[in-house]
């Protein structure tokens, strides 16, 4: 009877170790942001983790690249009801970056101007901002 | 006694004697040369710096590096560091073939475009019209993106292409374009 009961505790044990959830050690963080200026000007900044798992619905942000012009990067932002939209075309400077923006899972930032060129893309990499 | 050590040791004692004048002597020279050569080649610097200034004065301009390349007299540099600035300079006058100026760099040519065809000017007007449309509408759906695109086909790698696509993007950043529901990027 002993037997059968330290099989069946033992069995108990491994299950409860199984059923629990991933603990992630570690700082972690995420976020997303853009803002526009008046004159169409702005920057969008966080991770694409961060677009992804934003609390509006359409928010998403994504960079791309076309085989007949410039690459460019896209953002929706919903906050309540409404959804703002950014867009800019890289300049040759950027476009030079944008290979490691496509590839790239941690923090971003990027500037455009009021004529819609991407001018400024900062990226970094770091553990808080992705599982890899 | 006293005459045997004397006898002993006197030979030893003038060869160190004379060992240690003509050390002092050598010594005192290669310090003349060196203090000589630095002096050569401060002035060197100086007139290179002075010729440096005189051009960007007359120019309005302000010389590459001098800040960094040139230092004042007084400063303690050692002489390797004299000869790496007066080298320095000497070869940025060579290459320029006179004083540098930030306003004589040369300047890289802007790379233009060939002409575009007859067949590409057609399409940047159709894709142009297009590009008006979706515009004055204030809404781009999919179906418009993808006619755009195939328009813009035909302009690959011209910068005609970007320029209507900066419309677009610019229209949408302002506010004056709203992207509708199933919009999968830009053109």
């Amino acid at each position: 009877m002993n037997h059968v009961l330290k099989h069946a505790a033992s069995a108990g044990c491994l299950v409860t170790l199984l059923a629990a959830p991933a603990v992630f050690a570690g700082f972690q963080t995420e976020s997303a942001n853009c803002y526009r200026n008046a004159d169409g000007s702005g920057r969008c900044h966080g991770s694409l983790l961060g677009f992804r798992n934003h609390a509006g619905a359409n928010t998403v942000a994504s960079f791309t690249r076309v085989s007949n012009g410039a690459p460019y990067f896209s953002a929706n932002l919903t906050s309540g009801a409404t959804t703002t939209y950014y867009n800019c075309l890289a300049d040759a400077a950027t476009e030079a970056q944008w290979s490691k923006a496509m590839n790239h899972e941690g923090f971003f930032s990027i500037y455009w101007s009021a004529s819609g060129e991407c001018y400024s893309l900062f990226l970094i990499n770091g553990s808080q901002y992705s599982h890899f | 006694m006293t005459t045997q050590v004397l006898r002993g040791w006197l030979p030893s004692l003038t060869t160190s004697v004379g060992c240690a004048v003509g050390c002092w002597l050598a010594v005192s020279q290669a310090q003349q040369s060196q203090t000589q050569r630095m002096e050569q080649l401060t002035d060197e610097v100086g007139s290179l710096r002075q010729a440096l200034e005189s051009s960007s004065r007359a120019t309005g301009a302000s010389p590459v590096g001098t800040a960094t390349l040139l230092a004042p007299r007084e400063s303690r540099l050692s002489v390797e560091d004299q000869e790496a600035m007066a080298l320095r300079v000497a070869t940025l006058l060579k290459e320029s073939g006179g004083p540098v100026v930030g306003s004589s760099a040369p300047e890289a040519p802007v790379p233009t475009a060939p002409e575009p065809s007859s067949e590409q000017r057609e399409a940047v007007v159709r894709a142009g019209t297009m590009v008006d449309r979706v515009v004055s509408s204030g809404r781009m759906t999919a179906e418009d993106v993808l006619e755009i695109r195939r328009e813009l086909v035909h302009l690959r790698g011209r910068p005609e292409a970007d320029a209507l696509r900066k419309q677009l993007v610019v229209a949408i950043n302002q506010d004056r374009l709203i992207p509708a529901p199933g919009f999968d990027g830009l053109p």
